[in-house]
């Protein structure tokens, strides 16, 4: 077989198993089957499946994150109840990893922008979702050259 | 008198001049520190909006 002839296969049978999977993934048997597979899988194959995820990470990080990111607003929108009740579990049985997060969060330029406004909102005697965005932008970019300066000097 | 985006602007491109090495530091301070009077001038006329906002509400309501 050439590569081009190769290459064609492969292809091929990515649509057709993305098609497939398109029309069986909302049933309730092939859920069913599913979880069944989860739960009956060894050790071995959960070793492979999170070598797989590693690799894919290594491959493309970028693209993994935006599919995870993409993944959890989806499942969020789909059942708010059920992420919510996951995500205080999670903080419940991880507290140094939460509050390692929370120190990297504020460390970004997001979390800056977040806790100028907070800050603002606080001075302001107002709810946060009020201050104007321009006032937000304007102090958190002050804020920024006020640290460089600091770092710096 | 600068708006808010003016400032936004003015302190971007300060950051990358003073990230660069392009600008004293203490320059670049002293530049910052008027930025915020700037910004504290916005906050003020924003303070006094909500506050008259608020006390015309109080009239309606009690009236």
């Amino acid at each position: 077989m050439t590569p081009e002839q190769l290459e064609r296969k492969r292809k091929y049978n990515r649509e057709y198993s993305a098609r497939k999977y398109a029309e069986v993934k909302d049933t309730p048997e092939f859920k069913a089957k599913c979880k069944l597979a989860s739960q009956n899988r060894t050790e071995e194959q959960r070793a492979r499946k999170r070598e797989n995820a590693a690799r894919w990470l290594a491959k493309d990080p970028e693209k993994v994150k935006a599919y995870h990111r993409a993944y959890k607003r989806k499942m969020y929108k789909e059942s708010p109840e059920k992420v919510l009740k996951r995500s205080s579990a999670w903080k419940k049985a991880n507290v140094a990893r939460v509050a390692a997060n929370q120190v990297k969060w504020r460390n970004t330029d997001m979390g800056y922008l977040s806790s100028c406004k907070g800050n603002l909102a606080r001075q302001l005697g107002v709810a946060a979702k009020d201050l104007p965005d321009e006032l937000v932008e304007a102090k958190s970019a002050q804020l920024k050259v006020i640290r460089l300066i600091r770092d710096l000097g | 008198m600068k708006t808010l985006s003016d400032i936004k602007q003015d302190m971007s491109d300060l950051y990358e001049q003073v990230r660069a090495g392009q600008v004293d530091l203490k320059t670049a301070g002293e530049l910052a520190n008027i930025s915020g009077k700037f910004l504290k001038a916005e906050q003020l006329e924003l303070a006094r909006e909500i506050f008259l906002n608020s006390k015309q509400l109080v009239i309606e309501n009690d009236a």
